[in-house]
């Protein structure tokens, strides 16, 4: 692969009157792609960059200037950044809410259906859904094998006389056993098993349905305007479309979907939750039953949210999340309960339980004692604090000194000292962390001694910051520590160590 | 504590940062309300954390530097832009040789090209040289991040599923299939 790319470079500089050593290409490649992971189009971009700056050769003279578009079908397109004319029929208008996208959908053709955009500031008149057109100068754009085209302002539109003829998709009618593909068009027959609390205005009903073979989640969006169904009575469905997630199936409603209840009662196999102890809760969809005690209640932040908050048992605790539509009784911070029919969910590694309407709440008599351990955070340092690096504090009482000055004790002569306060982020969350002398010291490589000599050597206390920033800024840490108001007070910290093999596999396996 | 909550840095693939076309209206009420734009897998994304490869490098100013630096990932190449007012960000780049890994922390930049076309790149706030350990971590953080987003929005929990519904086609299976690839490129 390399060695083709880098005869492709060469030949064209040849072209060019510029003769390149072979292997200097081939080396440059190669460590970019194999040292350093930079995908082969990208690399090869790096490469001739490189060389042209290196030549003095101008980027349009060896790429040269783009061809005009030919007429094809949507099945021929298979490169982006193509320009193409396409015969098309507008099979699917989406919604479009950015102002720079004017419409958004599919056109077909007799070979295949493919996305498209037209841009706002293109200028185009209005495409009606199934009405055919030519369309001329469109580009082609690709994402992991799927294309899509664009319409911009040199495209040319005129509707045809002819009707287009596309492929058709049509649903048949399978077990929800029978589901093992994602985007199939499916009738089912089944039970509405349970309705969940939608999260979300967008979404009217989700929940479970069921048949003899099983149970799947569906999801029905409010704007597909269809019929409320009602738990425990069984419907036939037609026209949903199959979705998977973590070789999870779902099926999803939409505008041509339709539902008719069904006078029989269709069976479906039993769902039990089992008591579980908080720290074996590992799986999402799991049902279950706890003894714990409420540790604390936070603010809701929504209300479809009753009650939120933590709840623990001797092995740990769990964020637990109740919703207003549940009416189940209110929990109190401090008591002890038995919880039936909870629901685990997972989010970003931690679970929580859910409660559903299906959920029972009962005082227990006894008091559980509650596992506490120290928090542990695992981010990215994206930022140091002013007042980090090497500060002096007041001998009177420790406080941090600004400018020189205790904000208590006015012009003191202050003790030198070094500390870090770090912004921590793990990409969902954000950690203040405060890194004392003996962590900032093990982190930083730098002692309070060499930063005092820094600092007099550059006549500026800054260099110690600059330098900390220098070594810790973009890096992971896992930490330990208690939380004081907003800070974690760090009590040991370590780099967080080499991906393993088993850790990408075992990611891939989740979601392959 | 809401007034002042530091915007989570997020993790985002190049492809998706570049697919992004979804720019939130800004408070013009309020001078510090931060730009927001909203991923196809539903981020609501103010500031992002990258790691990748240095792969070009230019200074495009005229009077004063202004560095415009390719960075690249498995799915593809962010742009990283820092003059005058980011003059830490700025040296770094200027003084990074191709290739090197780079860990940027920055805020997104859109803009709208003539065609329609909504354009993003990263304003940094501070650029790291790093390695190849903290640039593999990134990768498996980053996909793993984007595999959540799409469940949420597939089970209907993210915050965003209505914009995404509304502005995107929810086509969430190229993104799955982007973070798997990402992925199967550390194997």
């Amino acid at each position: 692969m390399i060695h083709e790319t880098s005869e492709q470079i060469r030949k064209r500089f040849l072209e060019l009157n510029v003769d390149i050593e072979p292997g200097e290409i081939e080396r440059r490649l190669s460590d970019l792609t194999e040292r350093f992971k930079v995908p082969g189009t990208e690399a090869e971009r790096s490469v001739v960059s490189y060389f042209l700056r290196e030549h003095g050769v101008k980027r349009e003279d060896y790429y040269g200037m783009p061809e005009g578009a030919s007429s094809t079908q949507i099945a021929d397109i298979n490169e982006s950044e193509q320009w193409v004319n396409l015969h098309a029929k507008v099979v699917q208008l989406w919604e479009s809410t950015s102002p720079a996208i004017d419409q958004v959908g599919l056109i077909g053709d007799e070979t295949g259906t493919i996305k498209f955009v037209k841009w706002a500031k293109s200028n185009l008149p209005p495409l009606e859904e199934g009405k055919s057109y030519s369309f001329e100068n469109m580009t082609t754009d690709e994402w992991e094998g799927r294309f899509s085209v664009k319409m911009n302002r040199t495209t040319r539109i005129s509707e045809l006389d002819e009707d287009i003829e596309t492929p058709d998709r049509e649903a048949q009618l399978v077990a929800i056993d029978d589901i093992n593909e994602s985007g199939q068009w499916v009738n089912l027959r089944a039970k509405v098993t349970q309705l969940w609390d939608s999260e979300h205005e967008s979404i009217d009903q989700i929940g479970l349905i069921g048949d003899e073979t099983g149970t799947i989640k569906f999801v029905k969006w409010a704007k597909s305007e269809l019929p409320a169904l009602v738990e425990g009575k069984s419907y036939s469905f037609e026209n949903l479309v199959t979705d998977e997630f973590e070789e999870r199936f779902s099926v999803k409603f939409n505008k041509s979907s339709s539902i008719n209840e069904l006078e029989e009662d269709v069976e479906t196999p039993d769902m039990e939750a089992h008591l579980v102890a908080i720290d074996e809760i590992n799986q999402s969809g799991q049902w279950i039953n706890l003894r714990a005690k409420v540790v604390q209640l936070w603010e809701s932040e929504h209300e479809s949210i009753d009650q939120v908050g933590l709840v623990g048992d001797e092995t740990g605790t769990i964020k637990f999340v109740k919703w207003a539509k549940s009416d189940l009784q209110p929990l109190e911070e401090g008591k002890s309960y038995s919880f039936e029919n909870m629901v685990a969910d997972e989010y970003d590694g931690r679970f929580s339980v859910k409660f559903s309407r299906n959920s029972q709440i009962e005082e227990l008599g006894e008091d559980i004692e509650v596992g506490y351990s120290t928090t542990e955070f695992t981010g990215a340092m994206v930022h140091i604090q002013d007042g980090s690096g090497l500060i002096r504090r007041c001998p009177i009482c420790n406080r941090a000194l600004m400018k020189g000055t205790c904000l208590e004790h006015g012009n003191v002569d202050g003790i030198h000292d070094l500390r870090i306060k770090a912004v921590m982020d793990n990409g969902t969350t954000v950690q203040e962390a405060l890194f004392n002398r003996e962590i900032t010291e093990s982190i930083g490589g730098i002692t309070l001694d060499e930063a005092k000599e820094m600092a007099v050597d550059a006549l500026d206390q800054s260099v110690v910051l600059d330098e900390m920033k220098k070594r810790l800024l973009g890096r992971y840490y896992t930490m330990t520590g208690s939380i004081l108001d907003r800070y974690l007070l760090v009590e040991s910290v370590g780099l967080i160590e080499r991906i393993s093999d088993h850790e990408v596999d075992a990611l891939l396996a989740e979601v392959t | 504590m809401a007034a002042f909550a530091r915007e989570v840095a997020y993790r985002v693939f190049a492809q998706e940062l570049r697919d992004t076309t979804l720019v939130l209206e800004r408070d013009i009420e309020d001078a510090y309300a931060p730009q927001y734009v909203v991923t196809p897998t539903g981020a609501k994304v103010n500031r992002v954390f990258i790691v990748g490869t240095l792969t070009e490098k230019e200074d495009i100013g005229t009077d004063a530097e202004y560095w415009r630096a390719r960075i690249s990932d498995p799915t593809g190449t962010f742009f990283v832009y820092a003059g005058q007012y980011q003059p830490d960000a700025a040296r770094v780049i200027a003084d990074a040789p191709v290739p090197e890994f780079l860990a940027v922390v920055g805020k997104v930049g859109v803009y709208t090209t003539d065609e329609g076309n909504v354009m993003t790149s990263i304003r940094p706030e501070s650029v790291s040289v790093v390695d190849a350990v903290i640039r593999d971590r990134w990768v498996v953080e980053t996909a793993r991040q984007t595999l959540d987003r799409i469940r949420e929005l597939e089970d209907g929990s993210s915050q965003s599923i209505e914009m995404v519904q509304e502005h995107y086609s929810l086509d969430l299976e190229q993104y799955r299939q982007m973070a798997i690839s990402a992925l199967e490129s550390m194997r």
